[in-house]
C-alpha cells in the first residue's frame, strides 16, 4: 500500500510540475516556494539548453 | 474544499531571480570548462610562435596534411619554440583564418614564410553566415576581435543582431561544445549493436562527402561562376596584413592534395583549369606565389577520407612541399628553414 501511495503521489507531483494538475499532492515542498520554483524553472531551462542542438549538422565533432 | 494555487508579485520576482541565479551559474561553468576549445588552444599557440619562421594557416585540409616537425625540424642547442608552426583551424572559413594569423603576427614579429593550404572555392567565394552556422572552431568570431571578424563576413540584420547578443554570453557563444557532447553520446548510443563506423580526428569519415559537390555539373556551374570572382575579403585582407608586417616574408597559397576521386572527378575538367587559371593571376597581381599541390599524391590509401590526408600522406606532402620550395624552381623560397 505504501508503495502505490509513493507512486501516486510521484505522479500526481510530476502531473503538478508538468502542468497538467491545478493543486499539487499534499507534502510537495516546491508547492509555496518560490526559490525552489526558480531551481526548478532554472534547471529545466538547463536541461533544454543541453539538448536544444540536435538539429545541427557536426560533421567536424572531434576536431 | 481544493487549495488553489496563487502565485503573487514578490513571488513570482523571488522565482525570476533564483531562476536567472541558475542560469548565470550556467553561463559560469560554461566559460570555464570551454576555457581549451579546439580554437583557443590554436590562438595560444598563435601567440607562443615567437619566433616561428614558417606559419601554416588554413583549415582541416592544411591542419591533417602540413606536419611543422618534418619540414622544420627544432633545433634545441639553438632555440625551444620551433621553426615552422601549424595554426590551422578544422572547420573554419577565411576569416576565422584571419583572425588567428593576426593573433600570430602581433607576438611574431619576424615570420619568413607563410603557406596558406586552400581547397576549391576557398579563396573567391563570399564568406556567408547565420548563427546556425557559427558553431564548433567558429566560435573563435564571437570572442576575438568579434568587431573587426564582423566586416568580413555577411549575415541577414536578423542573424547581425543575434550576433551581438550571443557573443556576450559564453552560454550561447560557446554553445556547441555542450551540445558536441551530447551528440557524441547520441552516437555512442546509437552505435551499440552496429558495425563500427570508420572515424578519423575529425569525426565520421563519412560525413565529409557532403562537403564535396553533388556532381561535376554542379561544380563546374561554380567554377564558371567563380572564374567572374575577386577573392573574397578575408583572404585579400590576409595577403595585405602578411606584405604589411614584414617586408620579408613570403607568401605561398597551396592547393592542398586532395583524393584521387576529387580529383577525376572535379578538378580534371576544363572549368577548373580556367578557375586555376584565374585565382593565379589574381594571387600573382598580389605577389603571392600559387602551387597546385592537388595531385601530388595519387594514393587513394594516403588520405583518411573524402578530403584529409593521413599521417603517412601529411608526411609524404611536407616533405615534397619541402623539397620543391627549397629548389631553384621556387627561387630557394624554403631556405629560411635550412
Amino acid at each position: 500500500m505504501t508503495t502505490m501511495k509513493l507512486l501516486t503521489w510521484l505522479t500526481q507531483s510530476l502531473e503538478f510540475l508538468g502542468g497538467s494538475r491545478d493543486n499539487p499532492p499534499a507534502g510537495l515542498p516546491a508547492a509555496a516556494n518560490p526559490v525552489l520554483w526558480g531551481v526548478w524553472w532554472g534547471a529545466l531551462c538547463l536541461l533544454i539548453y543541453v539538448f536544444c542542438g540536435q538539429s545541427s549538422k557536426f560533421i567536424y565533432i572531434d576536431f | 474544499m481544493s487549495r488553489q494555487m496563487s502565485i503573487g508579485g514578490s513571488q513570482f520576482r523571488v522565482t525570476a531571480l533564483t531562476c536567472l541565479v541558475i542560469l548565470a551559474a550556467g553561463n559560469l561553468a560554461v566559460k570555464r570548462l570551454t576555457a581549451h576549445t579546439v580554437s583557443r588552444r590554436v590562438l595560444d599557440e598563435a601567440r607562443n610562435a615567437t619566433s616561428a619562421s614558417v606559419v601554416a594557416i588554413g583549415n582541416s585540409l592544411v591542419r591533417a596534411g602540413f606536419v611543422p616537425e618534418v619540414f622544420a625540424p627544432a633545433q634545441p642547442s639553438f632555440s625551444n619554440t620551433p621553426k615552422a608552426v601549424n595554426l590551422a583551424l578544422g572547420a573554419s572559413s577565411p576569416v576565422e583564418q584571419l583572425q588567428i594569423l593576426r593573433e600570430a603576427f602581433r607576438s611574431n614579429s619576424n615570420p619568413r614564410l607563410l603557406i596558406y593550404g586552400f581547397y576549391d572555392f576557398q579563396l573567391t567565394d563570399p564568406v556567408v553566415f547565420s548563427n546556425a552556422d557559427i558553431i564548433g572552431n567558429r566560435d573563435i568570431l564571437y570572442y576575438q576581435e568579434p568587431e573587426f571578424a564582423r566586416g568580413y563576413f555577411q549575415m541577414t540584420r536578423h542573424d547581425s543582431a543575434a550576433f551581438e547578443v550571443m557573443r556576450r554570453f559564453p552560454m550561447l557563444y560557446e554553445r556547441s561544445a555542450v551540445w558536441a557532447k551530447v551528440e557524441l553520446l547520441r552516437r555512442y548510443l546509437g552505435q551499440q549493436g552496429m558495425p563500427a563506423e570508420s572515424r578519423n580526428q575529425f569525426g565520421r569519415t563519412a560525413d565529409f562527402t557532403l562537403l564535396e559537390a553533388k556532381s561535376r555539373e554542379e561544380f563546374e556551374q561554380h567554377c564558371f561562376r567563380a572564374s567572374q570572382a575577386e577573392l573574397n575579403a578575408p583572404v585579400a585582407r590576409m595577403i595585405g596584413e602578411a606584405q604589411a608586417h614584414s617586408r620579408g616574408l613570403r607568401v605561398v597559397f597551396i592547393l592542398m592534395p586532395l583524393p584521387p576521386r576529387h580529383v577525376e572527378m572535379f578538378y580534371d575538367t576544363e572549368a577548373w583549369a580556367g578557375y586555376q587559371r584565374h585565382i593565379e593571376q589574381l594571387l600573382r597581381a598580389r605577389g603571392v606565389q600559387y602551387v597546385d599541390a592537388s595531385r601530388w599524391i595519387p594514393e587513394a590509401d594516403k588520405f583518411g577520407d573524402a578530403l584529409h590526408l593521413s599521417d603517412r600522406g601529411a608526411e609524404e606532402f611536407t616533405r615534397r612541399l619541402l623539397a620543391e620550395c627549397a629548389g631553384p624552381a621556387w627561387s630557394n623560397l624554403c631556405s629560411v628553414v635550412r
